[in-house]
């Protein structure tokens, strides 16, 4: 039980010595993240998984034969993994599919106004449910900029380097994308109430 | 003299990039101003959203993981 309580560096460390269970519990913590990142990117639940799987038999890898150098960073290590598996699949398929796949779209379009119960909570889903909805619908640099900060936490100015562009236009993406997310929302929102209240 | 804020500032304000002196600055100037108040807490609540939006891949995914994990410490040792 006491597991949990491990940094990510003193589970590595045990991992390293032959103890399953500590990857175990790295992998349970880290694989939400991990795959979050990946399908904003790639758009497709099955390809998802995949990628997912293969950035952490990269990770085991690496761990397995000494040369996993990063004690306590895992996450950010792991996530730059995910997202330049992530970005390879996109540059192969030349660009992000249009149409989400049907297992990923049952995802997203989970919105039931008239049938589902009237709870905050609910609403509170039909919200999450949305946004990651808009999230896909964003213009591809803002959603870049967006995975990269929000998910991957990286600095501005990593995003700047690694993307070629200013640090005032990596932020302008940011603000866009926030502002675009926020005014997605609130017109949802006033839709919502309005199918809410109409009789 | 009074510095202007913008989005981009509160942007890095959320994302704790700001130095330390523009922090405090920052702070100040939100004590006085309504609308960089409200364009904070704008900001402020998509992001919580955000925080709050988390696919979960499979159970099969994640139990291959663990089995390639197991076998691959069987083949290097």
């Amino acid at each position: 039980m006491h597991k949990t309580k491990l940094t990510d560096g003193q589970l590595l460390s045990q991992y390293k010595n032959g103890n399953e269970e500590a990857f175990a519990v790295l992998l349970e913590r880290h694989k939400d993240r991990v795959f979050t990142t990946i399908y904003v990117i790639v758009k497709d639940r099955y390809q998802a998984e995949d990628l997912m799987q293969d950035a952490f038999i990269k990770a085991i890898k690496t761990i397995k034969s000494g040369k996993y150098n990063e004690e306590g960073k895992f996450l950010p290590w792991i996530l730059r993994i995910a997202h330049n598996l992530a970005i390879d699949h996109f540059r192969k398929a030349k660009r992000y599919p249009e149409i989400v796949m049907e297992d990923g779209s049952s995802v997203f379009n989970t919105l039931e106004f008239s049938e589902a119960p009237i709870e905050s909570e609910h609403i509170k889903q039909d919200t999450y449910n949305l946004l990651k909805r808009y999230i896909q619908e964003l213009p591809e640099a803002q959603k870049e900029v967006l995975v990269m900060r929000h998910y991957m936490q990286m600095s501005f100015q990593e995003i700047a380097d690694a993307t070629g562009v200013s640090i005032n236009t990596a932020l302008g993406r940011m603000r866009y994308a926030l502002i675009n997310l926020r005014k997605k929302l609130d017109h949802s929102n006033i839709a919502y109430d309005q199918n809410f209240y109409r009789k | 003299m009074t510095k202007t804020f913008t989005e981009n500032d509160l942007v890095r304000f959320l994302y704790d990039e700001l130095t330390k002196n523009e922090k405090l600055a920052l702070e100040q100037a939100l004590l006085t101003d309504n609308d960089l108040q409200n364009q904070l807490e704008n900001l402020r609540a998509v992001v919580g959203d955000l925080n709050k939006v988390q696919y979960s891949p499979s159970k099969r995914s994640v139990n291959k993981i663990l089995e390639f994990s197991k076998g691959y410490h069987k083949q290097s040792v």
